[in-house]
């Protein structure tokens, strides 16, 4: 059997992130094929129940990619997103569910690179951290 | 409403007649209404049977009689009655509300959010040892006890009624921190005297109507909130470390929720779930026969009633921020899922990073609804 | 009446060619964009991030481009892109111009080429890449830059026997035989906005650039710096790939060098550069362990927010100054670190050695000026830059050619936005009458109504040549899209995006009945406003389709690994048909709007702008708080070069005061606004000579905030304790009195920065410097013998006023520098008013007694600001000045739709500043009065009453003012024409009462459902 290959669910915002995104394409930077990118407008319009729901149907990690804060599209949405990040892995820290299965990054159109490695990085922290535990329990 | 802050302000000693500090608390709001002050009160008011209490909006003097708002039951938060009587617009006349410490704080988070009005209300505070369930009130009641003076007695005696419900043994705030007018007991003889504290500029108005002088302090007093307070902090702490212990982690966790049976009754029992229908049983949330079987199919098995974890955890991320901890959520649950130890300690947890207390004070605003570009820098970075 | 064109030619694509054509397309007019080089986005397309927010300049930019990039697609259909060509000749006069232009050929067809890069594993030859400033090479087969997928062919250096590109090219997109071509084209108006150059380093030999390899120039350190760049973002020196821990930056490098010929002028954009690169690197990942030193000779801070960023460098990020002149620059031949010689401001010698040495070159009119600007027929100014007229920035010496950006002078990203909506505002009066004569709007078929229809999913697979079927197996994703529900038709093509493709996917969808479409295949942001079209041809909504995205985030970044890439191939197709299932048609709002505009201010800016947008045709009304128009310009009299102050003033005045569409309200307030853009209500209080005032109501569909600013009255140095003590603006008016004392002075002083760069104050008032020198040479110029000192921090005679800072001191006005710790002391001893300064180059007091004190006092904006802040729902900015929506690039927009701004009340500026922003604030508002109706988003977000319980946490959330809590019902009512579609307040509703349209909540949680 090869080694444990960790799913993760990314939600890139539309300007900066998801742009990111393209640019480690075009540059052809190889990475983990683990990540499930989901492009949205804005981080700030990420909703903590998509990040819920990824990790109850098994994803191992969910990764929020946002504009570096004071770069926002929409002036502000990523001020937002690392608000209710934060209250959903205090949540999650409270009930002892692993939280750093879910990240938040600043990732900007030029960060390609950034983004190849955040993507890398998150794949073998999720790997060393195993399954997500989810996966196993049918009573959820 | 202008409040001046904590209640441990200064107060008027009040005589209790007859030893009856119910009857006491009753005529006073009798001569409330009598003097024109309020143009009513809300007030929980024992059924025929007396197994139960229901809220009363009174405008009659004489109906206050058979009221009890010592009775240590809760079948409803009174916030939520008032957010049901002020949604639409204020209060047209000065309605007075007897409320305890958790009632007032969900109202303050109802008022931020704008499903309630304080506006020419008169909020009207007063000291909670704790209430019963619906359930051991009743049962008490059929006994032929009378539960409110047996917790009162117990308290005096060094002892809290065992049957307590768990969020009145874990609570750390027995006296309203809000009120234009707080009516106290903790730490004095409650059968021969209550104090009766002006929280507001409209509180002290109504004191100087009724002719009082609230200038006296009462040392005792907060020498026994303090202890009662520190008591279940302790308390408060051990349930959380133990809960901790509990509930830790995915399998844990999803095995207390496992016999939930959707019914929603948490959130409508939830002072603070405001929504007019939950964004968890919307049409988000209806799917097609195909979906189901697809669902089935990711691991062969399906738990139904679906997301039943999911919902929980929302609901959590809406209103952890906000929870006062009241654990009505519990005593509406008809699987018996110990809710309160778990949302308590994650509001504890969440609030924390915000230094929010829920129900301190009208200015603070809801984490949710504000957001700073210099806070939370860590977040984001590795 | 002479023929009009309704068409515009701007030649440059850089970020001010970009603003100018998309400011005229808005409003109307056909737009010819050219540039020489093979790509649009110039100099800024280079930087690696902005001063002084740090804006990824690509994040700001990419927006822009887009609106550029997709001419021949829905709105932006007005914009002609003529990229790789040149101006070949320029005919006829205003109004009707004919300009032959001459396109280069690429030898790549763009349309064909996928950007494989199969061909540069080829290409024999190499030469210094132009993008990356020679730190890399690039093939005669290049990309002009890596935003840009398709490749071009640099002929001048390609083996003409070689021929191998050819071989290997999959989509036989190279044609070696292509030629030049020639177009004609009649426009009403020409704007010029080519940009800059930096100066030829090897002019300056003394700093061995070109010698020394770790001499680099300030663009050359942006690419070092940039992610994207050849280092990929490392602070590494190109002698040896290793961190530079220590670097110099020189500073006026070619700038206010009065040794080479003809640049004696200010390139006005380095300090800030300089200190934006020494900031980044400080705060890079190795950032603290680097040293950064920056070699200047005044620090100038002039813009909004710039001293405050100085500052941040200064005390927060370690970053030294030092005030000295580098003589040389010397390399050590073993280490290759390079040592500076310097004289330190206390006159000793040192050296210090660095690992880099970043040198701020001079900006130079771009090559090609000459050239171009002699087809134009206009005229240079002394420094080969083209000539702008003072009073109108953007007119040049010609009329219908307009000029914009650093081609009429040094400038950055902010005043060249601004000039280029200017010089938009400009063609846009002159072709007022022929508006929307010449755009088009495509006509599409009738949309099928297809939202209450089961979905019937068509998929259709791209193998993209080898892009994506070189990694994934193509036909086993075609397989998998064919077992998912609602999937009825599945189609694998080699090319989606080539025309007969295309053609074909619109017969499938009329042939399948399909109602919802899925293409597999590239990034969404090259291909959904392609594919869109395709559906929108084929009468379906535009958003009935759903990109899977398998190259860029899966076949480009999984070339190893194509078994686990076919699986998530497969897996984001899956999740594109999950959404697809669900997705509705979109569509925009409309609302109409009042063609009127209201301007708050009746000073310089206020009444420029309503000229301007009453002469491109719209009623304007004009509210002023005082009795008279005028603002500040009643004050001033003179500018440094020169010129005439009142005429100007008389001149606009009268022009505003008989204006067929402006109606002027002096002595008036704002009460209340109310409404939103395209419809407002204001109500003010009006008291016209003396009258006890009266509520006047108007309605109008934009506002122009032109409130101004004022010269502070100080509080220091004896200000109002002697007669001799004045400011700036009451010694102009003493010097403009007929026989003024002024003859019979001996001794005056001028303190600069009184009540600026300070605690209070942290800004810089950019006009103060200007002022003195201004009025020191006025003085000598009434009286030769008087002794004048200018008493300084840095002198900030940006851009071409460095001259008359020069011609002040060959006078022999004296300036004598002071330390922002020690500042002047003013006493008045026994009836002697005297001056005492320390000079930090003797390191000794000087004592001055003077007759007469001049205090350049800071420019501090109007206490009425904060409550029409408050009134508009617009914000203020810590000094109280209006802040703007961006402030790079959208520097006159709030982010209130439909508030414009202009003039002082945005910053300190000089007279020519203002005029543009006022033109360019009237151009924006001229984009939205010029349509009867404004559309809005069509990705906006949507209230369900019925679930909204008023709580109002969206409204909070809202940056755009957009969600009102309505007063009766209790319920979220989102004004859809304010609403840009964040989403931000559809996930703060805990009730589900708002969703995003395009992105609702069942729409993503059934992808993730579908992603695990």
């Amino acid at each position: 059997m090869g080694q444990f290959e960790p799913k993760i669910v990314g939600f890139l915002c539309n300007w900066c992130s998801y742009a990111g995104a393209d640019l480690a394409g075009t540059s052809r930077m190889q990475y983990p094929p683990n990540i499930r990118p989901i492009r949205v407008m804005c981080s700030g319009s990420v909703d903590s129940a998509y990040i819920l729901r990824a990790l109850l149907a098994g994803a191992d990690g969910v990764l929020v990619g946002g504009c570096h804060p004071g770069d926002c599209h929409y002036v502000s949405g990523n001020y937002k997103a690392r608000r209710r990040i934060t209250i959903l892995k205090e949540i999650m820290k409270a009930l002892g569910l692993e939280d750093e299965r879910v990240r938040i990054r600043w990732i900007s159109a030029s960060e390609g690179k950034r983004y190849a490695d955040t993507v890398s990085r998150m794949t073998s922290d999720m790997r060393e951290l195993g399954p997500n535990p989810v996966a196993r329990l049918w009573w959820t | 409403m202008d409040v001046k802050g904590a209640a441990m302000a200064r107060g008027v000693l009040m005589r209790v007649k007859n030893r009856n500090l119910r009857q006491s608390i009753n005529s006073l709001l009798a001569d409330l209404l009598n003097k024109g002050l309020l143009e009513a009160v809300l007030v929980p008011q024992p059924v025929s049977s007396k197994e139960s209490v229901v809220q009363t909006l009174v405008t009659e003097p004489e109906k206050l009689e058979g009221a009890n708002v010592l009775a240590p039951v809760l079948p409803v938060s009174s916030a939520q009655i008032v957010s049901h009587i002020t949604r639409l617009g204020a209060s047209p006349k000065p309605l007075g509300l007897v409320m305890r410490s958790c009632e007032i704080r969900a109202l303050i988070e109802l008022v931020k959010l704008k499903q309630a009005s304080l506006d020419n209300l008169v909020t009207i505070g007063i000291d909670c040892l704790g209430t019963y369930s619906v359930r051991d009130y009743a049962d008490m009641v059929s006994r032929k006890e009378d539960p409110t003076h047996s917790l009162l007695e117990g308290v005096k005696e060094g002892e809290e009624g065992s049957y307590l419900r768990p969020a009145c043994r874990v609570c750390e705030h027995s006296v309203p921190a809000f009120g234009d007018l707080t009516v106290g007991f903790i730490g004095l003889e409650w059968e021969e005297k209550f104090i009766l504290e002006a929280g507001s500029q409209r509180g002290e108005e109504i004191l100087a109507a009724l002719h009082l002088d609230s200038s006296q302090s009462f040392p005792q007093r907060e020498k026994a909130i303090s202890q009662l307070t520190q008591e279940r902090t302790n308390k408060r702490d051990e349930l959380f470390s133990r809960t901790r212990k509990e509930i830790s982690g995915w399998e844990n966790l999803s095995s207390v929720f496992a016999t939930c049976i959707n019914c929603h009754n948490c959130m409508t029992a939830c002072p603070l779930c405001y929504c007019k229908e939950c964004f968890f049983s919307s049409s988000t949330f209806e799917f097609e026969p195909s979906k189901y079987l697809q669902l089935a199919d990711r691991k062969g098995i399906l738990k139904m009633p679906t997301d039943t974890l999911l919902f929980h955890l929302g609901r959590m991320n809406h209103m952890a921020v906000c929870c006062v901890g009241c654990g009505l959520c519990e005593q509406a649950c008809p699987s018996n899922i110990a809710l309160l130890k778990i949302f308590k300690m994650v509001g504890h947890q969440v609030q924390g990073v915000f230094k929010y207390v829920p129900g301190r004070s009208l200015e603070e605003e809801i984490p949710l609804a504000v957001f700073k570009e210099d806070e939370l820098e860590k977040v984001g970075e590795e | 009446m002479a023929k009009k064109v309704g068409a515009v030619m701007v030649i440059g694509g850089g970020i001010g060619g970009i603003q100018a054509s998309l400011d005229l397309a808005d409003s109307g007019f056909k737009v010819y964009l050219v540039d020489r080089k093979p790509d649009i986005g110039g100099a800024m397309s280079q930087l690696d991030k902005t001063f002084p927010t740090h804006d990824c300049r690509l994040c700001i930019l990419s927006p822009k481009l887009k609106g550029c990039l997709r001419f021949g697609l829905g709105q932006y259909s007005n914009i002609e892109l003529l990229s790789y060509a040149d101006i070949e000749k320029v005919e006829g006069k205003a109004g009707d111009f004919k300009v032959t232009v001459k396109k280069l050929p690429r030898y790549v067809i763009t349309e064909k080429c996928t950007g494989c890069g199969e061909c540069l594993k080829v290409c024999p030859v190499e030469v210094p890449s132009e993008f990356e400033q020679g730190l890399v090479k690039r093939k005669a087969i290049y990309r002009p830059n890596p935003q840009i997928l398709s490749f071009v062919i640099d002929k001048s250096i390609c083996p003409s026997d070689c021929r191998e590109c050819s071989k290997v090219c999959k989509p036989n997109a190279i044609v070696h035989e292509m030629q030049e071509e020639k177009v004609e084209v009649n426009v009403g108006a020409i704007i010029l906005s080519s940009g800059f150059d930096t100066l030829n380093p090897h002019l300056k030999k003394e700093y061995g650039w070109g010698i020394f390899p770790n001499v680099i120039t300030g663009l050359q350190f942006e690419r070092v710096m940039s992610g994207t760049g050849p280092y990929q973002g490392q602070m590494l020196r190109p002698s040896d790939k290793k961190p530079a821990r220590k670097i110099a930056w020189i500073q006026c490098v070619g700038s206010r060098d009065l040794k080479l010929d003809g640049r004696s002028y200010c390139s006005s954009v380095c300090c800030m550069h300089a200190t934006k690169e020494a900031i980044i690197a400080k705060e890079g990942t190795s950032g603290s362990n680097i040293t950064c030193h920056i070699y200047f000779m005044d620090m100038r801070c002039f813009g909004k927010d710039f001293d405050r960023y100085y500052e941040r460098a200064r005390k927060k990020c370690g970053v030294e100054y030092r005030r000295s002149r580098v003589a040389a620059v010397k390399e050590d031949p073993q280490t290759s670190n390079l040592r500076i010689r310097y004289e330190s401001e206390e006159g000793e010698l040192k050296e210090e050695e660095y690992d880099l040495v970043v040198l701020s070159l001079a900006l130079d009119p771009p090559s090609g000026t000459q050239e171009v600007v002699q087809k134009l027929g206009i005229e240079l100014n002394d420094y080969g830059f083209a000539r702008a007229d003072l009073f109108s920035p953007v007119q040049t010496s010609k009329k219908g050619i307009y000029v914009c950006g650093a081609v009429s002078g040094p400038k950055d990203i902010p005043e060249t936005v601004v000039q280029a909506s200017g010089a938009a505002a400009m063609a846009s009066s002159l072709l007022s009458e022929v508006r929307g004569k010449l755009t088009e709007k495509k006509h599409y078929p009738p949309e099928v109504d297809v939202s209450d229809e089961e979905p019937r999913i068509g998929v259709f697979v791209c193998r993209c040549g080898m892009n994506i079927g070189g990694t994934v197996d193509v036909p086993r994703v075609v397989e998998l899209a064919g077992s998912l529900p609602a999937v009825v038709y599945v189609e694998e093509n080699l090319q989606t995006c080539s025309q007969g493709t295309q053609e074909k996917m619109k017969e499938a969808i009329r042939k399948h009945q399909l109602n919802r479409v899925v293409v597999a295949c590239g990034t969404v942001r090259t291909h959904e406003p392609l594919f869109q079209e395709t559906v929108r041809e084929a009468g379906l909504n535009p958003h009935l389709l759903e990109i899977a995205n398998i190259r860029e985030e899966c076949s480009w970044v999984h070339m190893r690994e194509p078994e686990r890439a076919t699986q998530k191939a497969q897996e984001l197709v899956r999740m594109a048909v999950a959404k697809a299932a669900l997705i509705q048609p979109l569509f925009a709002m409309h609302s109409s709007v009042i063609q009127r505009a209201l301007i708050i201010g009746g000073g310089l800016a206020g009444m420029v702008s309503a000229l301007s947008v009453a002469d491109q045709g719209f009623e304007v009304h004009v509210v002023e708080r005082e009795k008279n128009l005028g603002g500040n310009l009643k004050n001033m009299h003179y500018t440094l070069e020169g010129k005439d102050i009142s005429n100007f003033r008389d001149s606009l005045t009268t022009q505003v005061q008989k204006h067929p569409r402006i109606r002027v309200y002096k002595g008036a307030e704002i009460q209340n606004v109310g409404g939103y853009v395209g419809s407002y209500t204001t109500t003010m209080s009006q008291a016209d000579d003396g009258s006890s005032p009266r509520a006047v109501s108007l309605e109008h569909g934009v506002i122009i905030l032109a409130t101004g600013a004022q010269e502070m009255k100080p509080q220091e140095y004896l200000y109002g304790e002697d007669e001799r003590i004045l400011t700036q603006l009451e010694l102009e008016d003493m010097l403009t009195q007929p026989g003024a004392g002024i003859k019979k002075t001996k001794t005056v002083v001028m303190i600069q920065c009184v009540g600026s760069r300070d605690k209070d104050r942290p800004y810089c008032s950019r006009v103060c410097c200007s002022d003195a020198v201004k009025n020191a040479l006025k003085i000598r110029e009434l009286n030769s013998g008087a002794n004048i000192f200018i008493l300084y921090r840095d002198m900030t005679t940006y851009g071409f006023k460095e001259s008359f800072y020069q011609e002040a001191r060959s006078k022999g006005i004296v300036f004598v520098r002071y330390d922002e710790y020690k500042k002047p002391e003013v006493k008045l001893k026994d009836g002697v008013l005297q001056v005492e300064v320390t000079d930090p180059i003797i390191q000794r007091p000087l004592l001055f007694s003077v007759d007469l004190l001049v205090l350049s006092c800071a420019i501090v904006p109007p206490k009425d600001s904060p409550r029409l802040a408050e009134i508009l729902k617009v914000p203020v900015n810590e000094d109280g000045f209006f802040l703007e929506a961006h402030v790079k690039l959208r520097p006159v927009d709030f982010s209130r739709r439909g508030i414009f701004l202009a003039g002082m009340a945005h910053g300190p500026k000089l007279i020519d500043e203002t005029v543009a922003q006022a033109q360019a604030a009237a151009e924006k508002a001229c984009t939205i009065l010029s349509q009867p109706e404004i559309e809005s988003e069509t990705i906006i977000v949507q209230t369900n009453e019925r679930q909204c319980r008023g709580c109002g946490i969206c409204a909070s959330v809202c940056p755009y003012e957009a969600i009102e809590i309505d007063e009766e019902t209790k319920k979220a009512r989102v004004i859809e024409i304010l609403c840009q579609g964040c989403g931000s307040c559809s996930v703060a509703c805990p009730s589900g009462a708002l969703q995003q349209a395009g992105f609702t909540r069942k729409e993503l949680l059934f992808m993730v459902d579908a992603a695990v």
